[in-house]
C-alpha cells in the first residue's frame, strides 16, 4: 500500500483500535465508562503510531496530521455516540424490551413499565455515580458536584439558536 | 490517478518513491484540508438557510439529503471559476472521510440539539437552584409525566412503533434498531440502559 493511503486509512485503523480495544476492556473489567475511554486513547495512539511511521510532523504534514486526527475524532465520537445511545437512551431501552414482548404493550403497561418516577431515579443515579455531575447535599437536596454537563449543556443553547430558527407565532 | 478539473498541476506525491514527505507538498496538503472544510460549510450554510425557509418535519432525512447534495454546490462553483486542483485518489478519499465522519457527529449532534437531553436538562435545572440546590420533589415536579409522554410520542413518531387501539408494537424498522442494539449490547459488553 502505498504512504498516501496509509496516511488516508489512518483514522479508519485509529477506529478498529477504538473498538477492540473498548469491547476487550468492557468484557474483562465490566466497566462501560472506563472502557470507552480506554477504546478512545487506544484508537487515538494508534492514529498516531500509523501516522508516525509514515510520515514525520513538521510544518509541511502538520494539514495532513490535523485532518487525520480530526477524522479520527470525528469517527470515535460516533462510535461513543452509538455506544452512549445504548447506554442512556429510553427509547432504545423501551424497543429493545418490546422485542421481547409478544402482542405488544398497552399504554398503561407503557406508562407503569416506564415511570416518570423510574426514568428520574436512573438519570440522577448516573449523573451521582457514574458522571460524577450531581450530589448530595447535607441538606439531602441535590446539588451541582462539576461544571462539565453544565458547559455541554450552555453550548447545545448556543447552538440551538444558530441551527434552529425561531418558534413561528401560532 | 487524479482529479482534475481546469488546467492541470504537478502532482509530487505520484512521482516520489519511499516516503511521500521527501519533497516537502504544503500547498496539497493544505489543499485537501481545505478542500473537506470548505465543503462542510458550505453543507451547513444551505442547512441554515434551508431550515429558516421551510422547517421540515423529518429533519434527520432532510439532513441527509442537504448534506449529500450540498458538496456539489462548492464543485460547481470551482469549476465555473475555472479553480485548478489536482487530488489523488487517496486525497479524495480522505476528504470524503472526513466530510462524511464530520456530517455524521453534526447528524448526531443535531438531534440531541433538536429533541434535547434529560439528563442535561436536569443538570441546568439543578444549577439554576445555586448552593441551595434542589430537592426530590422539586425536580420530580420537574421531570414527570410531560417527559415520559414526550419520550413515547419520539418513538411512535420517529416510526418505530405503531398502536392500535391503544396496544403498541414495534414496526418493522423499530424490530431492526432493536435487533441491533440487543447485538451491539452483547459485543460491546454494555448493560441495558434508559
Amino acid at each position: 500500500m502505498s504512504t498516501d493511503w496509509v496516511v488516508t486509512s489512518a483514522s479508519v485503523i485509529g477506529l478498529g483500535a477504538d473498538v477492540i480495544a473498548q469491547c476487550t476492556f468492557a468484557h474483562a473489567s465490566r466497566r462501560t465508562n472506563q472502557s470507552i475511554a480506554f477504546g478512545v486513547l487506544c484508537g487515538l495512539i494508534v492514529t498516531i503510531g500509523v501516522l508516525w511511521e509514515t510520515t514525520t510532523l513538521t510544518l509541511e504534514a502538520a494539514p495532513a496530521w490535523l485532518m487525520v486526527l480530526l477524522t479520527y475524532a470525528a469517527l470515535s465520537f460516533g462510535f461513543w455516540a452509538f455506544l452512549n445511545l445504548n447506554l442512556t437512551s429510553l427509547r432504545i431501552r423501551i424497543i429493545r424490551e418490546m422485542l421481547h414482548m409478544e402482542g405488544g404493550i398497552s399504554r398503561d403497561d407503557l406508562m407503569r413499565r416506564y415511570s416518570p418516577e423510574e426514568f428520574l431515579r436512573r438519570r440522577l443515579e448516573r449523573l451521582e455515580h457514574s458522571s460524577k455531575q450531581l450530589t448530595r447535599l447535607e441538606s439531602g437536596r441535590w446539588g451541582l458536584r462539576s461544571r462539565t454537563l453544565l458547559s455541554v449543556a450552555q453550548i447545545m443553547g448556543v447552538a440551538r439558536v444558530i441551527v434552529m430558527p425561531p418558534p413561528r407565532d401560532e | 490517478m487524479s482529479f482534475i478539473l481546469g488546467k492541470e498541476r504537478p502532482h509530487l506525491s505520484s512521482a516520489v518513491k519511499g516516503r511521500i514527505w521527501s519533497e516537502p507538498n504544503i500547498a496539497g496538503d493544505m489543499a485537501v484540508l481545505l478542500a473537506g472544510a470548505v465543503l462542510l460549510a458550505s453543507s451547513f450554510l444551505v442547512q441554515l438557510v434551508a431550515w429558516r425557509v421551510f422547517r421540515p418535519r423529518r429533519q434527520l432525512r432532510v439532513l441527509l439529503t442537504v448534506y449529500a447534495i450540498a458538496p456539489l454546490l462548492p464543485c460547481a462553483v470551482a469549476w465555473a471559476a475555472g479553480y485548478a486542483f489536482t487530488f489523488s485518489a487517496a486525497e479524495v478519499v480522505r476528504i470524503a472521510l472526513f466530510y462524511v465522519s464530520f456530517s455524521l457527529a453534526y447528524f448526531v449532534a443535531h438531534c440531541a440539539i433538536d429533541s434535547g437531553s434529560p439528563t442535561l436538562d436536569i443538570v441546568v435545572y439543578v444549577a439554576e437552584a445555586g448552593p441551595s440546590g434542589r430537592s426530590d420533589a422539586d425536580l420530580a415536579s420537574a421531570f414527570g409525566l410531560s417527559d415520559m409522554t414526550n419520550r413515547f410520542a419520539l418513538v411512535e413518531h420517529g416510526g418505530m412503533m405503531w398502536s392500535d387501539r391503544g396496544v403498541f408494537q414495534l414496526t418493522p424498522a423499530g424490530r431492526f434498531y432493536a435487533r441491533l442494539f440487543e447485538k451491539a449490547s452483547r459485543v460491546f459488553g454494555l448493560p441495558s440502559g434508559g
